[in-house]
């Protein structure tokens, strides 16, 4: 419907300039309706009269006789022919006036209408083509316009960017950004150190070192044999995987020595904490949990 | 055995007529063709002929003639020759601008037996116009014959104010500069 009522819009605009400008439209050349007798005849007349002196003339020429090209030479003999007839035509030039083709009036408006419609015509193909010339120019400065306008949005869009770098580059100092660097070291320091603490005293309460039963038996001796060999605490089992995994990525295996007590080991391998080596099952390692 | 004279008898009106002469005979025949489909507002009369001169016989049936085209083949030296014997047997006064030479086949250098220059030099001996072409495809054929019928209208005096002698000024100067 919009491009109904569109168009309807625009035949309502081509109208209007129409009738604008209809009263200076020429009017169509009407073409002769009647020719009178006498103009024909005297046409003829004139026909005839020049085909009698061609006639003459023809007659004339006959009586010349034929001329052959000479053997040698035949350049400048067709070069001296040519400059003769080229000066005879100069002559006839110059001897030559206008003249009106004839004092007839029918004849005249006949030839003058006709020379009205060639222009006629001719005008009407410029004036096309002028306007599909002018039609084009317009759409070109339109598209370049808007070109223009897209490159200045993109200068001005750049220059506030490059303007507000500038403002912070210039803001940058190097000793605030060292000390910013410093603090947060600080920080992260003190954090970890939290961590572990943290870490410790939770390892302490939950899973302390396994303690002989205090039954003072006579396999107090065996017991502390056993124990000779020195369990240390989880919270140092996990310290001894933490540091292997983190001094040396490459080679992260701790082999199960004796003084790892092993449902500890047991325990910290079921929950993931730590894998088995998958060929050697007294290795372990530590779950990469920082990857 | 009468040569052929441009003036000797009466023109046709709103009419032309062209001779055109050499010795390969579907070009003749492709050329005509191709004059008569063309688009003109003169009628126009073809008559061929392998050489000159023209046989006495049916002289009374013949036209004027408003321009004479020689076909030269560059590809055989029997068309050279065939042209260069009619030439003698043509009348001075048509070498005034209605005579034209049409040399084809230069495309073809390996083929050529007749050197272009020398085709050149007899055009410019004669002070006639040198047309090259080839008749390979439609659009060349038709290219060509439009060009001749724009000298024929020209040579048949349908073009007012212009006569076939200012054809002559389409061309080099004949000339060379160190001939002084």
């Amino acid at each position: 419907m919009d491009k109904q009522d569109e168009l309807l819009k625009e035949s309502e605009m081509l109208a209007r300039y129409m009738s604008g400008y209809q009263h200076e439209l020429p009017p169509n050349i009407s073409k002769i309706s009647e020719t009178s007798e006498d103009a024909r005849e005297e046409l003829l007349q004139q026909c005839e009269d020049i085909w009698k002196q061609m006639e003459e003339c023809q007659s004339q020429l006959a009586l010349a006789g034929t001329e052959i090209l000479p053997e040698s030479d035949v350049q400048l003999y067709l070069l001296m022919m040519q400059i003769r007839a080229l000066s005879a035509e100069h002559e006839q030039w110059q001897k030559r006036t206008p003249e009106i083709i004839s004092s007839n009036q029918d004849v005249l408006l006949a030839a003058g209408k006709e020379e009205l419609e060639n222009v006629d015509r001719e005008m009407e193909m410029v004036l096309s083509s002028v306007q599909a010339k002018n039609k084009k120019l317009r759409k070109d400065l339109d598209k370049e316009q808007n070109w223009l306008d897209d490159q200045q949005q993109l200068i001005d869009a750049l220059t506030s960017r490059q303007e507000e770098l500038k403002n912070e580059l210039g803001a940058f100092s190097e000793k605030r950004a060292f000390g910013e660097l410093k603090a947060k070291l600080v920080k992260v320091n003190n954090y970890k150190e939290e961590l572990l603490t943290a870490l410790g005293d939770f390892l302490e309460d939950h899973f302390p070192l396994p303690e002989e039963s205090s039954n003072p038996s006579k396999k107090k001796k065996i017991q502390s044999g056993k124990n000779t060999v020195g369990l240390i605490t989880l919270h140092e089992i996990l310290e001894v995987l933490i540091n292997k995994i983190l001094t040396t990525p490459h080679d992260p295996y701790v082999t199960i020595e004796a003084h790892f007590w092993p449902p500890y080991i047991e325990m910290i391998l079921r929950y993931g904490i730590a894998q088995r080596h998958p060929e050697d099952p007294n290795r372990i390692r530590l779950e990469a949990f920082h990857r | 055995m009468a040569t052929v004279r441009p003036y000797d008898k009466m023109p046709m009106l709103n009419a032309a007529a062209v001779l055109l002469i050499g010795t390969e005979e579907s070009h003749r025949e492709q050329l005509a063709d191709a004059m008569l489909k063309e688009p003109k507002t003169f009628e126009v009369k073809i008559h061929m002929a392998q050489s000159l001169p023209l046989p006495y016989e049916r002289e009374h049936l013949r036209p004027r003639f408003d321009m004479v085209v020689f076909l030269i083949n560059l590809h055989s030296q029997l068309s050279l020759t065939t042209v260069l014997s009619s030439l003698t047997h043509l009348d001075v006064n048509f070498f005034l601008g209605k005579v034209c030479f049409l040399a084809t086949g230069g495309g073809q250098m390996k083929h050529c037996v007749v050197d272009v220059a020398t085709v050149k030099q007899l055009a410019d001996a004669h002070l006639s116009m040198l047309l090259l072409s080839e008749f390979d495809s439609e659009e060349d054929v038709a290219h060509t014959a439009q060009r001749l019928l724009q000298m024929l209208r020209i040579c048949a005096g349908l073009v007012p104010g212009i006569s076939a002698l200012y054809l002559g000024s389409f061309m080099n100067s004949t000339l060379q500069t160190d001939q002084f």
